[in-house]
């Protein structure tokens, strides 16, 4: 792709795909901004006991406390205004166990999304979250039977105490950073998952998250603990319509994997491009455990995202599979962050960014070894793809090691489609589009393989999708 | 005895000193302006992403002195006893920022214009053209206050000009010896290349004694178009020693820049360097190489800012570790806007040679253009068990193939120098500094 190639015309995002927006009556909206009183009010609406809202009202002075992170971050967070924000929107219904019992109205948007049909047979459960809370929630017979609990985070910690609440706020403490401090004040939504030992879930559970009201922020909670020697994968993808303002998603995601469990949580995220999403990850690996993060994240504004694992085991494996897509206007600032904190643990991080028109992609990953281990190593790859003159990428990781027992490495670069290629499939008929999204698709192919196979047809829709527009 | 002390005591952060009646009116208040500066620029601080694992607590000026005036009577001892160029074109000797005994540089050279002077010198002397290359470069990597309170307080240093056209094939030598307890030196090196010229500068900064001492230093290096320089610092103060050093680069047209840390000494070092390629076709190389033991600690940050098309940035840092000692290294490569098919490579490797030493890495990229070849690589590895069987399967014993390892290790950063000699002083820095480990 030649340098001068005009990016005045470069990306027309065609987002139609999701850009709709049906009128729903909400029965519960804790109005616009923040206080004690919008804690009160979710707390009261959901019935909750006393232990959740004193949790709630500890992380919201804890989020006044603590600052943007803007001394390292963009600055566009200070552009959040948190009083134009409503925290809390419920149509007030009790979870949908049955399809036909989904109001016909959040059908359709499910509809036009994609979702049930093509996928319902194919997955485990289906638990879609529309706004804050589940409105429509099925678990396949045959996974209940097994003993695996899959509800949402209010019905989690009502209804099974004993498990969530030893885990709940434990791998992504309340003071983590201003947004998991937000996030646990005013949660809502997400899903809860208990595997029992042994039991290795066949299918995908699965759930979709949509943002469907104007200034309106989404803080789902989702606390997944996989017991002993069992294995799950979790899928959730975004998707949310166009709107005027700024909207906000802040989740906490806690993986919890036991002794030689393995947990594969799968993300393919395409917000709107007025969405910022700051989403806390973390998971925690026990003997012989793995945690693997596969992460696509395409559209919002601002993204800030660097799912972690904590290896607390000996012989713990944590890693990261991450792709980013940024377009005009968005700035994808993902990473990851892998906490060795026992012997003979590994971790592994590949990371592939796309800039196109004048996006703005940055990795940003941390390596932690202290010196009291033996036997730690961790391999970094961040590739990163700039499509036009003005777009935009950056690496930022930091890589500590301390003793001599260990060994990391870290190799990051910078490339371009090569003029070369295109002018090859040109010469076979293809035109300068359709070569240039084939080289990007041919770019992040390897990553792509690692989600299921839904997903990475859906995922290279996506990514055609994007690149659309942003050659000739 | 070899050195005898003045009595003059005062410490640098309590008053402003104004420079001599001689020097130009410029700088005069380019003086009093930086003292302003530095008192109001804050300290650094630990939230401050350009001290990220920077252990401040190292960072203590309440005890430490302008150095004072000391009488030297044995140069050629002091000479003797550092390692040095067989051949040079010129030297310059200082012991607390003063010179001691008259500088040289051969005649040949002089007649050709060029001028190798103590920067209180070369500020009378060529006063407007110190002024147009004098600390005009931005210290954006953290250490603006220091920056600031090396302008203010600087005593000395060198002025190094090459006018255009000329060509120096032997390096010019500048000795900094420091003395005495709590001293505190600002030694300022400015060279400029003229088109054309080429030149190659070796600098080495050594403490007499195992006393305290600071060295806020600032090293700017001009390339015109079509020059080439080499620069070569040597840092072996002592243990105790505190040390920040500003290093920048400015390379013009079709220019090349090549610059080579050594650090071996101090307790605390901060070096930054920042590698502006400003024309089209120009090239920088950064290279480093420190050996840090016991409980140093060695903080490197680096900004190679790609400005304009067509220019090329190569960077090598290796760092051996041993003991409780613990490296920072914080790259950078920028790729502006416009910069486009730029070259920009950056490697940090660390050698871990003990169970308790420390080695940070953050190698980051900013690329805001395209047709671009940009990539870095950081890691950090023990002694290879496989290379180190291999040698002891050759008869080698296991502590002298670790040595030849290291030292293995280290050389590749060495070699790039391309100049023999200035490579043989640096090899020989490095020889003596793993014997010492080896035979403790």
């Amino acid at each position: 792709m030649s340098a001068d190639s005009n990016s005045g015309n470069t990306i027309e995002i065609d987002r139609e795909e999701a850009n709709f927006h049906y009128d729903v009556k909400y029965k519960h909206d804790a109005g616009m901004g923040l206080s004690e009183e919008t804690i009160d009010y979710i707390a009261n609406v959901k019935g909750e006991d006393q232990w959740i809202t004193d949790f709630r009202k500890k992380a919201l002075s804890v989020f006044y406390e603590k600052k943007m992170p803007t001394h390292w971050a963009s600055e566009d967070l200070d552009s959040i205004n948190f009083d134009e924000i409503r925290y809390y929107l419920s149509a007030g219904e009790a979870p949908k166990r049955s399809w036909d019992d989904v109001p016909d109205e959040m059908k359709e948007t499910f509809e036009r999304l994609g979702i049930p049909e093509k996928e319902r047979s194919f997955l485990a459960g289906v638990e879609a979250q529309f706004d804050s809370e589940a409105a429509y929630s099925n678990v396949k017979d045959a996974v209940a039977e097994q003993g695996v609990i899959f509800v949402n985070s209010s019905e989690g910690l009502a209804e099974h105490p004993e498990i969530f609440r030893k885990w709940f706020g434990k791998v992504i403490p309340t003071g983590d950073n201003k947004f998991s401090a937000l996030n646990s004040a005013v949660f809502s939504g997400g899903s809860f998952i208990y595997v029992p030992p042994g039991v290795k879930v066949k299918h995908p559970l699965q759930a979709y998250f949509r943002i469907n009201s104007e200034q309106f922020g989404q803080f789902e909670r989702t606390l997944i603990i996989v017991d002993e020697g069992a294995e799950l994968t979790y899928m959730e993808g975004c998707t949310a319509p166009k709107f005027e303002t700024n909207t906000l998603h802040s989740a906490v995601v806690e993986l919890v994997a036991m002794k030689d469990a393995k947990i594969q949580y799968i993300t393919v995220q395409n917000w709107s491009a007025n969405v910022f999403n700051l989403v806390t990850k973390r998971g925690l690996a026990h003997e012989n455990a793995e945690v693997r993060w596969i992460d696509c994240n395409i559209g919002s504004r601002l993204t800030m995202k660097y799912p972690g694992v904590v290896m607390k085991g000996e012989g713990a494996r944590g890693e990261v599979i991450s792709i980013a897509l940024a377009n005009d206007g968005q700035h994808q600032d993902t990473g990851a962050k892998m906490i060795h904190a026992a012997d003979n643990t590994t971790s592994n991080v590949v990371s592939k960014s796309i800039s196109v028109g004048e996006g703005r992609s940055t990795y940003r990953g941390q390596v932690h070894i202290p010196k009291h281990l033996k036997g730690c190593k961790n391999n970094t790859e961040c590739d990163a793809l700039l499509i036009n003159s003005k777009s935009r990428t950056d690496t930022y990781p930091a890589i500590t090691v301390r003793g001599n027992k260990h060994s990391t490495q870290h190799e990051a670069s910078v490339s371009q489609v090569s003029e070369e290629q295109i002018f090859y499939m040109k010469q076979r008929g293809l035109s300068e589009a359709e070569a240039m999204s084939l080289s990007v698709n041919g770019f992040v192919n390897d990553l792509v393989r690692e989600f299921p196979m839904e997903y990475s047809v859906e995922l290279k829709r996506l990514i055609d999708l994007e690149m659309e527009g942003s050659v000739g | 005895m070899l050195l005898e002390e003045k009595p003059s005591v005062r410490s640098f952060l309590d008053s402003p000193e104004e420079a001599g009646e001689e020097f130009p009116d410029w700088y005069k208040s380019s003086r009093s302006d930086a003292w302003m500066t530095f008192q109001e620029i804050d300290w650094p601080k630990r939230s401050d992403e350009a001290w990220r694992f920077a252990n401040l607590k190292k960072l203590s000026h309440e005890e430490l002195y302008d150095a004072k005036e000391v009488e030297c009577n044995d140069i050629d001892r002091l000479v003797a006893s550092s390692l040095s160029l067989e051949e040079n074109a010129g030297q310059i000797f200082f012991v607390n920022d003063r010179v001691v005994t008259s500088p040289s540089l051969d005649e040949d050279f002089s007649k050709k214009g060029i001028i190798f002077k103590p920067l209180s010198q070369a500020l009378i002397d060529h006063s407007e053209l110190v002024q147009k290359y004098f600390m005009t470069q931005d210290p954006c990597l953290g250490s603006a206050k220091y920056a600031a309170l090396h302008r203010a307080r600087l005593r000395n240093g060198f002025f190094f000009y090459v006018p255009d056209g000329v060509s120096l094939t032997v390096p010019v030598e500048v000795f900094h010896w420091v003395s005495g307890n709590s001293a505190s030196i600002f030694p300022h090196s400015l060279i400029v290349a003229g088109a054309g010229s080429s030149a190659m500068i070796a600098e080495y900064v050594t403490s007499i004694d195992d006393e305290i001492s600071f060295c806020c230093g600032v090293s700017d290096i001009h390339g015109e178009e079509n020059s080439k320089l080499t620069y070569l610092r040597a840092q072996n103060l002592s243990e105790k020693a505190q040390s920040i050093h500003l290093l920048s680069t400015r390379a013009a047209l079709n220019s090349k820049i090549k610059t080579f840390n050594l650090d071996l000494g101090c307790e605390w070092v901060r070096n930054e360097s920042v590698s502006r390629l400003v024309g089209e076709g120009a090239s920088s190389e950064t290279l480093a190489v420190s050996v840090p033991e016991k409980s140093q600690e060695f903080d490197m940050r680096t900004l190679q800012l790609h400005e304009q098309p067509n220019t090329s940035s190569n960077l090598l840092y290796k760092n051996t570790l041993y003991d409780d000692s613990k490296t920072t290294f914080a790259g950078m490569i920028v790729v502006e806007d416009e910069a486009h098919h730029t070259d920009a490579y950056q490697t940090c490797r660390n050698l871990l040679m003990s169970n308790t030493c420390e080695a940070n890495s953050m190698p980051g990229l900013e690329i805001k253009a395209d047709q671009v070849k940009c990539s870095h690589g950081a890691t950090s590895n023990p002694v290879s068990e496989d290379e180190l069987f291999y040698l002891q399967t050759r008869g080698i014993n296991e502590s002298s193939a670790r040595q030849l390892l290291t030292f293995g290790f280290v050389k590749e950063a060495v070699d790039r120098i391309g100049n023999d000699s200035l490579e043989e002083v640096v090899l020989g820095k490095l020889e003596r500094r793993f014997n010492k480990i080896g035979k403790r």
